[in-house]
């Protein structure tokens, strides 16, 4: 579902104009990005989809036989996301399309 | 330790800056659960632009072992949900670390391979933009492990990244990096507390670490809860490094209102402005550009006669004309100016306002339309103009000072000097008409 699709859909069910829609979708995304931004390994959860939240990687080392040298990989910031119940529930078997 | 975002916290957000009401956004929140429920369902993945892309994945069936009863056992292949943040929320999420590049260790760490120490000796091509020892300082917060505070739970005195100094190795938490020897006892001890009490686990890890040879160099603090948070900084206008190197203060961890984030609104809109500006500005550019070759706007054409003389040629009228008139017709051409017909016609550019003077239907001098008949004088003699001459010339200049006049420029007065440079006569016998000061100054200079 592309996220024309996603547009399309809601619009339908809510009753709301697409261009509307779009601007509801744009921000709740920017709402939901600017909170995740929190706490490591805390964040949100949205009930019917899961839980987001964002981990701290730590630095660790690494052998890099391209370059041939032992580094160090700098300390990255990564967001996680582990579906909810429902959602895990109602696509374990699904065959899609795809 | 701090709250937890509550699904009830984002949708009041959610609210109030989208400004409708809370029962609305819930109602817009499980609409948008359901639709990525059913996406998946139907197409397996569904994306959200500025989001991320929800997408299933097919799990193989493989072994397992039962939790509880140690049992094999084998799980079946199903699908599991997976998330891909897009670029523009990892890179938010992850921007105090945005700049920072990956460090070089320059000796081998003891338990290297030996394969891979040879390797190392020999290479020799490294990217440019790789860090050396010396480039680290700024890479991270490090600490002595001497101290028995393991979990990093203390409070964190070195807190900017500035402090630090050069890391030689990781983390010696990790069981197989460890300096020194590498005990199987000491493993063993810390699974076996693991499975007693907390008090227990928590002793029997520390004492695996009394236990163990102290290494000399240094590992990798963990930080304290605090300074994971992020300052609200708009990405675009802060640079990297002084973000990474600023200290985080207790004022950041205040939700975050709609107030703080009005950016990404903002340039999302002006990029449109910017492009209908310039389309705009392309259409009416190209209009202008077609409407000033247009042969048509200049002179209209008179009613058709009834019977169709046969017109003489531009030449033969020329040719006929000269010996009674002195004057030629000729058709303009794009690109040409009065100085140029001047010159080409008469001999002297500076001569050009005659032109001006016997074509009444030119206003501006400085506008010439191309594909126009214009009357062209032709002097008697090359070198010399006669008085008459002259003096047409400076009744040109003449018309050409009224017209600046009327433009209210400050010229004006400059050809009217030119008239009495050709003819001084003229200047006296119409002085009358002319603005004095202009005179005045026409005489004098």
């Amino acid at each position: 579902m592309t996220h024309r699709e996603l547009i399309d859909r809601v619009s339908g069910e809510l009753d709301i104009s697409k261009s509307e829609t779009r601007q509801l979708i744009a921000e709740t995304v920017s709402v939901l990005s600017t909170q995740l931004r929190g706490v490591d390994n805390e964040g949100y959860t949205i009930p019917g989809v899961g839980t987001f939240k964002t981990r701290l990687k730590d630095i660790h080392k690494i052998y890099n036989p391209h370059y041939g040298k032992y580094m160090l990989v700098p300390p990255k910031r990564v967001v996680e996301f582990s579906p909810g119940k429902e959602l895990k529930r109602n696509t374990k078997f699904n065959k899609s399309d795809k | 330790m701090s709250e937890k975002i509550s699904y009830l916290d984002l949708v009041r957000h959610i609210a109030t800056r989208t400004d409708k009401s809370q029962r609305f956004t819930r109602e817009l929140m499980k609409e948008l659960s359901d639709s990525i429920e059913s996406g998946l369902q139907s197409s397996g993945s569904v994306a959200i632009s500025g989001f991320g892309k929800f997408e299933l994945k097919w799990m193989k069936e493989r072994k397992g072992i039962h939790p509880q009863s140690g049992e094999a056992i084998t799980i079946p292949a199903q699908n599991k949900v997976v998330f891909k943040p897009s670029r523009k929320l990892r890179e938010s999420v992850n921007h105090p670390y945005a700049n920072l590049k990956p460090q070089i260790l320059n000796d081998p760490p003891a338990d290297a391979l030996e394969r891979e120490v040879i390797r190392e000796s020999n290479s020799e091509n490294l990217p440019p933009d790789f860090m050396t020892g010396a480039d680290s300082h700024d890479l991270i917060v490090i600490r002595d492990i001497s101290e028995t505070d393991v979990d990093g739970k203390a409070d964190s005195h070195i807190s900017t990244y500035r402090d630090a100094e050069p890391v030689h190795s990781v983390d010696s938490r990790l069981p197989e990096l460890k300096q020194g020897s590498y005990h199987a006892d000491s493993f063993e001890d810390s699974t076996k507390a693991s499975k007693g009490s907390d008090e227990a686990e928590a002793t029997g890890d520390v004492a695996v670490r009394a236990d163990a040879e102290a290494p000399e160099e240094i590992i990798v603090e963990r930080q304290s809860p605090l300074d994971n948070r992020v300052d609200n900084i708009d990405p675009l206008f802060i640079d990297r490094a002084e973000a990474v190197q600023k200290n985080v203060s207790a004022d950041t961890l205040l939700p975050k209102t709609p107030e703080d984030d009005p950016g990404e609104e903002k340039r999302y809109r002006w990029s449109y402005i910017s492009a209908t500006t310039l389309l705009l500005l392309a259409i009416i550019f190209a209009v202008f550009l077609s409407r000033e070759n247009d042969p048509a706007l200049t002179q209209t054409p008179g009613p058709e006669t009834v019977e169709m003389q046969e017109l003489p040629s531009v030449e033969e009228f020329n040719a006929n004309n000269i010996e009674e008139t002195g004057l030629i017709v000729i058709m303009t051409e794009s690109g040409q100016t009065l100085w140029d017909l001047a010159d080409e016609y008469i001999g002297d550019s500076y001569l050009w306002p005659w032109i001006y003077h016997l074509n009444n239907t030119i206003s501006n001098p400085n506008i010439l339309r191309a594909g126009a008949d214009l009357t062209i004088p032709v002097p008697s003699s090359k070198d010399q103009l006669n008085d008459e001459e002259l003096k047409e010339v400076s009744l040109g200049y003449v018309r050409v000072y009224e017209w600046y006049k009327e433009q209210n420029t400050d010229n004006a007065r400059y050809f009217l000097w030119a008239a009495g440079f050709y003819s001084p006569d003229l200047l006296d016998e119409a002085g009358s008409q002319f603005d004095p000061a202009d005179l005045q100054f026409a005489r004098n200079r």
